[in-house]
């Protein structure tokens, strides 16, 4: 349990990087809607995502709206699956 | 916050997010009466060049509406879905996924050319509809279960009943057209009520993402 990836586990950023790894990117606004998070919780999430290079963002505008597309790195997409395989090794454990 | 998410669960979104504004559905159902449309209407020109220079224009126009309508519903979805919703981009497939979807393919085309193969000319025109019928069914039922869109299985219902119902009048190729416009209608329908749902649900943040 001790080798479980904290950033990751935590169940809030659990739940934003495994909606990233189901996309190829997205905005804010849809990762929010999904996450049912609020802005401050999210951003502050993602701001740790991003920290460990989990995460990438990429601000822009969209005409005169701002625009902040996220997407998983390859970094995060391997920790995910590490962390997905040592969670059913787990459970699996649990199972037996 | 400290329930764990559902990561099967997660994996199915993006598709029903992709799908909640029922534009895939209604472009897909206009050019479904496109194609059936246009095709009858070919059948009634009389002989002359103005049949042919149709049949030379219009299966090729047909051939090329696919695309047409992803670029369509990408610029829809650009106007109408990303600023109410959020902008998402959907995973492209993985190579397993592709070699998958490619392997079906080549399985449904066999079928239906053991079909044309085995039948008489005449018996492969009342048999087609049936058998378009239940594989688009198919495709409804496979569509939602992957998306958890119950309303596919209606539409899975109509491909079904439609696809019997036009075989049973034995009218050849006709049917097959006649299916693909009845099914167009309801798909565009279908399509046209989700979208007014969505806009009348989902509207704009007054700030930007």
């Amino acid at each position: 349990m001790n080798d479980l990836d904290r950033v990751i586990h935590e169940p809030a950023r659990l739940l934003i990087v495994a909606l990233l790894a189901s996309v190829k990117e997205s905005d804010f606004l849809w990762l929010q809607k999904e996450s049912a998070l609020t802005k401050g919780n999210l951003s502050s999430h993602l701001g740790k995502l991003e920290e460990a290079g989990y995460v990438e963002v990429e601000k822009s505008f969209r005409g005169k709206i701002p625009l902040t597309v996220l997407r998983l790195t390859a970094g995060g997409r391997t920790a995910f699956a590490e962390y997905k395989r040592q969670m059913n090794g787990l459970l699996g454990k649990a199972g037996a | 916050m400290t329930q764990y998410p559902n990561l099967k669960e997660i994996e199915g979104r993006p598709m029903r997010s992709w799908n909640m504004d029922g534009l895939q559905e209604m472009i897909m159902g206009i050019l479904w009466i496109l194609w059936g449309g246009l095709w009858l209407l070919g059948q009634e020109l009389p002989k002359g060049k103005l049949y042919q220079a149709y049949w030379l224009v219009v299966p090729a126009m047909l051939a090329l509406s696919g695309f047409a309508g992803n670029w369509v519903v990408r610029r829809l979805k650009e106007r109408v879905t990303f600023p109410r919703s959020g902008y998402v981009a959907l995973r492209e497939p993985t190579r397993q996924e592709r070699l998958g979807t490619a392997l079906l393919a080549i399985v449904v085309a066999a079928i239906l050319a053991i079909v044309v193969l085995r039948t008489r000319t005449e018996g492969v025109a009342h048999l087609i509809t049936p058998v378009v019928g239940v594989i688009l069914s198919l495709a409804f039922v496979v569509a939602s279960l992957k998306q958890r869109a119950p309303h596919f299985l209606v539409l899975a219902g109509v491909a079904l009943a439609l696809g019997i119902a036009f075989g049973a009048l034995h009218t050849g190729w006709e049917s097959l057209n006649w299916l693909f416009v009845v099914l167009g209608v309801v798909a565009a329908v279908s399509g046209a009520i989700r979208l007014s749902r969505f806009v009348r649900e989902h509207g704009v943040p007054v700030e930007g993402a």
